[in-house]
């Protein structure tokens, strides 16, 4: 798995391409993790090359978006992690655990970007 | 092609995600010798990801905090014909659980365990683990 990472102003662009699994989970974390700890919780995960994903990957999303959603701003502004490009096989799983409801999704990076 | 009588692969793997690419190549080799089937690519990866789940279990469950080296993950795939259908059976000799006592994950509090089990479920018609000292076994069932 690659990652690769570019820092807007307001916002953290992260791009995945290859297997999030249980070998490579931890990586992403640490990614997401750094920027926590740095106050950035407006991250927009970049899945066009994303190829697999299993139960570790979801974890560290769905774990992910709990802590970045309890950073608030405001009531109407705050964290989240924004998911653009998601690939059709990669969908049937987020449908198949519900994920698609949980998380904002978006056809390209800039729409996502901008939706902070 | 069209399958005419059980196809049968036997892997012998040590339990390690290293390894697990080689279950996948079965999977998707086996796979590809069915004809008719609509959309081929994602039935694939849905049979990967469901065994994989189910190793990934075994590695991080079962043999978790095992150190003699010598874990493995013994699999058989068999293609059977009549009525047509994959079905992947995995055995372990490490520790096993009850699966009644994993939760459903609930997506409202977020929680992060339980989606291997529940992802298996969701994508195999079939799914059975039947715990037993020494030789735990895992049964994933899938009609095509």
């Amino acid at each position: 798995m690659e990652i690769s990472h570019r820092a807007m102003n307001r916002v953290d662009l992260i791009e995945v391409v290859g297997r999030i699994d249980a070998a490579t989970a931890s990586k992403l974390k640490q990614q997401i993790d750094a920027l926590f700890a740095e106050g950035r919780y407006r991250i927009v995960l970049d899945l066009a090359g994303l190829e697999y994903i299993s139960s570790p990957g979801l974890r560290v999303l769905i774990e992910a978006r709990k802590r970045a959603r309890e950073w608030k701003i405001t009531d109407l502004e705050g964290g989240d992690i924004r998911i653009a490009n998601l690939p059709p096989k990669i969908k049937e799983v987020f449908d198949l655990t519900g994920f698609t409801s949980l998380f904002e999704m978006y056809a390209d990076t800039v729409e996502a970007v901008g939706s902070f | 092609m069209s399958l005419q009588h059980p196809e049968v692969v036997r892997l012998d793997l040590p339990a390690r995600y290293t390894y697990l690419h080689i279950l996948s190549d079965c999977i998707a080799d086996m796979l590809r010798q069915i004809d008719g089937i609509e959309d081929h690519e994602m039935l694939t990866y849905n049979m990967q990801l469901a065994a994989h789940e189910a190793c990934t279990n075994i590695v991080g469950h079962a043999y978790a905090g095992s150190q003699s080296g010598n874990e493995r993950i013994v699999i058989s795939l068999a293609l059977f014909p009549h009525p047509r259908r994959l079905q992947i059976e995995l055995r372990d000799t490490g520790r096993s659980f009850d699966p009644e006592e994993v939760p459903t994950p609930t997506l409202d509090q977020a929680q992060v365990h339980g989606y291997g089990l529940f992802l298996m479920r969701n994508l195999m018609d079939s799914v059975t683990y039947t715990p037993q000292p020494g030789d735990n076994h895992w049964c994933l069932v899938k009609h095509l």
